[in-house]
């Protein structure tokens, strides 16, 4: 279980290089002066290859979090007790988010 | 007490009288890389929970509602120079964990060339940093 | 060089101190002088009740191992002009239980280094010795990582293990990997479901303060990231 956790860390890592990299240069070029504006989003996100960008960003992004916190807790060499609640909470706390990103970017208008 | 117990009592380590200041884990990059890895990290991870609720409420909240929270935000000056700060952590992060995706796949893991590949990330870092600043600024 | 070395030693007995405390030596220095040259010379001709291991004095037996100058390092192969100062600080080893004076408790250390099964287990089918031309590249790693002479320096360096003691550590992890990769032996499963576990390769960060301080020139963080491939290839059935 420890192996596939920390591949799937790294795989995330290279996709987030990509898909923040994509993120940053479309949400800067992305508006005109007087900064971002709901039209804006609204052409970009009319357009499906955005909105799964958009999704990848947000499960690998979320992902990435969830194990490095949870990584970062490890190193302190906790319980067993401690370590079950940690993840159940930084895991609901994930999804919860994931759940906030999902319908925003799906359900908007 | 026997001697046993009194091994068991006794937990001298570096860090908790003071040497971990004076220690040599600070004289090399490696401990720097890492530290500023984990600390970027934490601050990424602080902002993605904020930015996933904020703008997903105000995405979900309607057009004119989306246009003023974000007017509020990206009008002011302060925001530009914490933008230029969550930028600084999001290259240091990204560049110094490919430096960590290297190592492992095999690639630069000896003593000297771990720190070279840092420096070399640094670089770039610092390039792209402060060409993306010049770009918001300017 | 005949200058005199002022030299501060960590002290502690704890049957009969409350607290350590640092006692100063004013120690004649000559020329080649190593570390140990320093601490025997305070034994033997100003404070009889200093603590302190050694054996061997070449560097092969990893005994003398302490903390000179904020960095853990062998006694013996530690030239005092090496250091560049007069002044001198020693101490105990960090992230290990402290005995006496420079004596560390090692237990812990070498629990975990038997807990990878440090010995050599010949597959069973092997009746001839096996045949490993040079030049092939097989050895090569996993000789230099066999110099290892368990003298701690890297687990006393690893920063995390000073942040959790339940971390195997640089050594057990390093030996354990010129097993695991020594296509003799039949232990390969075991060992990598030891490593594997959360207290095993993946509290590694790569800090490579343990490849700083080896007096050996090992680089532990070779073989952890080793294993690391190692731990994943296996779950798709590969071994390299």
């Amino acid at each position: 279980m420890n192996a596939w956790a920390w591949l799937i860390q790294r795989v995330t890592a290279v996709i987030l290089l990509g898909a923040l990299g994509l993120h940053i240069v479309f949400l800067h070029y992305g508006h005109g002066h007087g900064g971002l504006r709901f039209d804006d989003i609204m052409i970009r996100l009319s357009s499906p290859v955005f909105i799964i960008l958009d999704l990848l960003l947000l499960v690998c992004g979320l992902y990435h979090v969830t194990y490095g916190l949870y990584s970062i807790f490890l190193d302190f060499g906790p319980d067993v007790r401690s370590r079950v609640v940690v993840l159940a909470s930084l895991v609901c706390v994930g999804l919860g988010l994931m759940g906030i990103g999902f319908f925003s970017l799906l359900f908007f208008k | 007490m026997d001697a046993g117990e009194m091994m068991k009592t006794i937990r001298y380590k570096g860090v908790t009288h003071g040497w971990s200041s004076k220690s040599q884990v600070w004289a090399a990059v490696g401990m720097w890389a890492w530290l500023g890895h984990r600390l970027s990290g934490l601050g990424l991870g602080f902002y993605i929970f904020l930015h996933t609720i904020l703008m997903g409420s105000a995405l979900l909240a309607g057009e004119q509602a989306f246009n003023a929270r974000l007017g509020l935000l990206m009008g002011s000056p302060i925001f530009k120079v914490l933008d230029a700060m969550l930028l600084s952590a999001v290259y240091y992060h990204g560049l110094n964990g490919l430096r960590v995706v290297l190592f492992d796949l095999g690639i630069g893991v000896a003593q000297r060339s771990q720190k070279v590949l840092f420096w070399a990330f640094m670089a770039v870092a610092a390039i792209l940093w402060i060409w993306s600043v010049c770009l918001t600024f300017v | 060089m005949f200058e005199t070395l002022m030299v501060k030693v960590l002290r502690y007995d704890p049957e009969n101190d409350a607290e350590p405390r640092y006692d100063d030596f004013e120690v004649p220095g000559y020329d080649n002088m190593s570390i140990l040259d320093v601490v025997m010379h305070i034994q033997n001709y100003m404070d009889k009740t200093l603590c302190f291991r050694a054996s061997c004095r070449v560097g092969m037996c990893g005994s003398c191992s302490m903390y000179v100058n904020g960095r853990p390092r062998l006694a013996c192969r530690t030239q005092v002009s090496m250091l560049k100062t007069r002044n001198i600080t020693l101490g105990p080893l960090p992230n290990f239980p402290v005995i006496r004076d420079l004596v560390v408790d090692m237990e812990l250390f070498f629990e975990k280094w038997k807990r990878i099964k440090p010995y050599y287990m010949g597959k069973r089918e092997i009746t001839e010795p096996v045949v490993i031309p040079p030049g092939t590249g097989e050895r090569e790693f996993i000789d230099d990582m066999l110099d290892c002479i368990a003298c701690g320096a890297c687990y006393a360096a690893c920063s995390m293990v000073s942040m959790n003691d339940g971390f195997i550590g640089p050594a057990a992890l390093n030996r354990a990997y010129t097993l695991i990769a020594d296509k003799r032996d039949r232990g390969q499963r075991e060992r990598l479901r030891v490593v594997g576990r959360t207290d095993g390769v993946w509290r590694c960060h790569t800090q490579f303060n343990c490849g700083e301080v080896c007096p050996k020139n090992i680089v532990p963080t070779r073989s952890i990231q080793s294993l690391k491939k190692r731990c994943v290839l296996s779950k798709f059935g590969i071994f390299k």
